[in-house]
């Protein structure tokens, strides 16, 4: 029974491979090898700009293991996660209606799909184990091969480690609340060895495995072996992944690739909390009561019910986002330039979360057209809220820069809030820049196909770069540690704000008026 | 007489909401049962626990005397299901082979070239369904679910889309699934429908409401009430 299957899968491999342009995959290829090596070579130059001291170095000896076995640990907490929400595997929708229905072992069915992910996810975790082992040849003593390929090596393990815990969660029937634990436990372990505080955590071998381009020790070869261990109880395991999930899976999946290959990177927010199973909660943290007054305050109101019904789950991501946006800050404090755009990711992955009141707004544009108020009133006022819900997880982010660098404690604290905040503008400009246009004159998307791919890329980095832009107070602080320095930077921080609520609160104006330009343009032409 | 689907202490719940139960229901061998009720009422979660699609929060399900989404139940049961699902690069004949092959279908060209023909899809063979209306597609779904052999047909809302000539011949297929000794479970709000079988199950709020033959069912009033 088998055959039919492999021979169903032969037949539309067979047919897809036949209906691609193969000319547009030759161009996309020359795209990423172009922009990908571009961004590598750059960050390769940014780092070479510190050399690391002898105290360093015994340094990322003594503690790297620690240190980077926390990416083992992360991956481990999330395939716990997602293994007891039904992942990491998805099926094609009419996989699950045809196949799932028909009288085969469902091992038969799903060990290629387990395998397909383990490889996926063993690929991207080694291409970037690979980059952040070429970043680290330019600082350490190391052949540059020897260093990418134990990079790679560790984020292949770390890859692989994610995807088998989460399939053999998810075949045991792990409850949530138990894998969550784990996660907790796993997570907090290695912290704690990271920080000294432990001799060693449960990724440390993974961690050291990273280090083989500089020093070899076989004892890491245990953690590969019970990565492979693992892998290998998955694929065996695979015939007992539950089908509610899948089913469930196949369909959000279906959506979530559709809204990726659009970049409607809201429809993929909004889709991975379902996949998750990350629903408002019923009843609110805090009850906001009823007040009345004025329509601004009925809004800022609005938008403290929301964040009062955040789930447990999105609020523990946050605090996750602030520490991560520390640590990174640590990292550029200490001479590694290009983790400034990790600070700047996590803002802006912090100010996603955050904005949730204003992409609800986004997300109801029916609802905004039938308030008697300007779209940009209402939105501007939408910001007021999320501002105050980013201030805890700043402070989290400054907190974790000050355990590890007691000394910069007034900076961080000082500079936290201000620079959360203009790094969540990247997340605003997201946003609001993906809403509905009531005002779009209907050619105004009409990109030549020539310039389609860069305006794709350039949409997609653009609110990234100003989340960067919006952190870089930390890199002025790291080059000029004075008071002086550091309130000319919040000034900045608070102009960049400043210049982002204004285009919320304008943008609609701004672009009806140069419509109505170009629009007179046109006339007089024609005249 | 022994039971097809024999569903003891069934609940289903998405979180605090309870979709399904406690339910008890026996469906026995060649029985052709409507299952009625409102919206929200439970019935297609009922018949995707009894597809093996769903998982029962509590309580059990047992499909032709298997546990349920078993190789055996599998092999016993076919599902057509509200919304018609379809590979995106298959044509309706390769779906049908793919179907009946993997359902061990002795003979199933001149079946499904038979099935094409009663639903009015001859010549749409080579089409790709997912190219297709609603109506047609439905009318495709219809002769996958048919094509291969079966004991317990599930169907949910199968009219919807559906042109006169599809209901017709839909009928007939139900009629003569049914002469052929299967078991038919039906969700419908198509009242019409119910005349045909022997008994009526109504559900409101997830549990059984009624359930008794047809002929002294005034189901109009089960499912307005």
């Amino acid at each position: 029974m088998s055959s039919i299957v492999h021979e169903l899968r032969r037949t539309r491999r067979e047919r897809r491979l036949g209906q691609l342009e193969w000319f547009d995959v030759a161009y996309r290829a020359y795209l990423v090898a172009l922009v990908g090596g571009g961004v590598v070579v750059w960050l390769a130059g940014l780092v070479r700009d510190v050399e690391v001291s002898p105290a360093l170095l015994q340094d990322v000896v003594g503690r790297g293991p620690s240190v980077l076995g926390l990416a083992a640990a992360i991956a481990m907490a999330l395939g716990l996660r997602s293994g007891s929400d039904g992942g990491p595997v998805a099926l094609e929708v009419a996989d699950v209606r045809h196949l799932l229905a028909a009288p085969i072992a469902r091992r038969e069915i799903m060990v290629l799909p387990v395998i397909q992910r383990l490889r996926s996810v063993a690929f991207a975790g080694a291409v970037i184990g690979g980059i952040a082992g070429l970043l680290a040849a330019d600082r350490l003593p190391g052949s540059k091969a020897a260093w990418i390929a134990s990079g790679a090596g560790a984020g292949a393990c770390t890859g692989l480690l994610f995807v088998a815990v989460a399939v053999l969660v998810h075949t045991l029937r792990v409850p949530r609340a138990v894998a969550t634990i784990v996660a907790v436990v796993v997570l907090g372990t290695q912290t704690a060895a990271a920080a000294d505080w432990l001799p060693a955590g449960p990724g440390d071998t993974i961690g050291s495995l990273a280090l083989w381009g500089f020093r070899q020790h076989l004892v890491d070869l245990a953690g590969v072996a019970v990565v492979l261990g693992a892998v290998i109880a998955a694929a065996v395991l695979a015939g007992r992944l539950r089908t509610e999930p899948l089913v469930r899976r196949a369909d959000l999946v279906s959506q979530l690739r559709f809204a990726a290959t659009m970049q409607d990177l809201r429809t993929v927010v909004l889709l991975r909390r379902q996949l998750r199973g990350e629903h408002a909660r019923a009843t609110p943290w805090v009850r906001i009561g009823r007040r009345r007054g004025a329509a601004a305050p009925a809004v800022w109101q609005r938008g403290l019910r929301g964040l009062a019904r955040y789930p447990a789950s999105r609020l523990v991501r946050m605090a996750g986002l602030g520490l991560a946006a520390g640590a990174a800050a640590v990292f550029v404090l200490r001479g590694t330039t290009p983790a400034i755009v990790a600070v700047g990711v996590a803002l802006h992955l912090l100010g996603l979360d955050a904005l949730e009141p204003l992409s609800q707004e986004i997300d109801h544009p029916d609802h905004t057209d039938a308030t008697p108020r300007a779209r940009g009133w209402l939105l501007v006022r939408h910001l007021a809220a999320p501002g105050l819900a980013i201030v805890p997880f700043a402070l989290l982010g400054a907190a974790m820069v000050t355990a590890v660098e007691p000394g910069q404690a007034a900076a961080a604290f000082g500079l936290a809030v201000p620079v959360a905040l203009a790094g969540a503008a990247g997340a605003v400009v997201s946003v609001v820049r993906d809403a509905p246009d009531p005002i779009a004159a209907p050619t105004s998307t009409a990109v030549p196909p020539e310039f389609a791919g860069f305006t794709t890329t350039m949409r997609l980095l653009w609110p990234i770069a100003l989340s960067t832009l919006g952190a870089l107070p930390i890199l002025a602080m790291r080059e000029w540690p004075s008071a002086g320095a550091a309130v000319r930077t919040v000034v900045g921080a608070a102009l960049l704000i400043g210049v982002i609520t204004w285009w919320v609160r304008r943008r609609d104006e701004w672009r009806r008026k140069v419509q109505a330009f170009l629009a007179e343009g046109r006339a007089a032409r024609v005249r | 007489m022994t039971a097809m689907i024999e569903a003891t202490e069934l609940v289903k719940s998405y979180g605090d909401a309870p979709a399904v139960g406690p339910l008890d229901l026996t469906v026995t061998h060649g029985q052709r049962v409507v299952l009625v009720g409102h919206n929200g009422s439970g019935k297609t979660t009922l018949l995707r626990m009894a597809a093996g699609l769903l998982e029962p929060t509590e309580g059990s399900i047992v499909v032709a005397g298997q546990e349920v989404a078993s190789v055996s139940a599998r092999a016993a049961t076919s599902f057509l299901a509200d919304q018609p699902v379809f590979y995106d690069d298959l044509s309706v004949w390769e779906h049908l082979e793919f179907i009946a092959r993997l359902h061990d279908a002795p003979d199933w060209e001149p079946r499904a070239a038979e099935l094409l023909d009663a639903l009015g899809l001859d010549g749409r063979g080579d089409d790709l369904p997912t190219t297709f209306s609603r109506g047609l597609r439905q009318k495709a779904a219809i002769a996958l679910a048919f094509c291969r052999p079966f004991e317990l047909l599930l169907v949910d809302e199968p009219f919807v889309g559906l042109d006169l000539a599809g209901r017709e011949a839909l009928l007939a297929l139900l009629d003569q699934a049914h002469a052929d000794g299967a078991t038919l479970l039906v969700a419908t709000h198509e009242l019409t429908t119910v005349t045909a079988s022997e008994r009526v199950v109504a559900l409101r709020d997830g549990v059984v409401v009624h359930d008794g033959p047809s002929g002294e069912t005034d189901v109009a009033d089960l499912v307005t009430r």
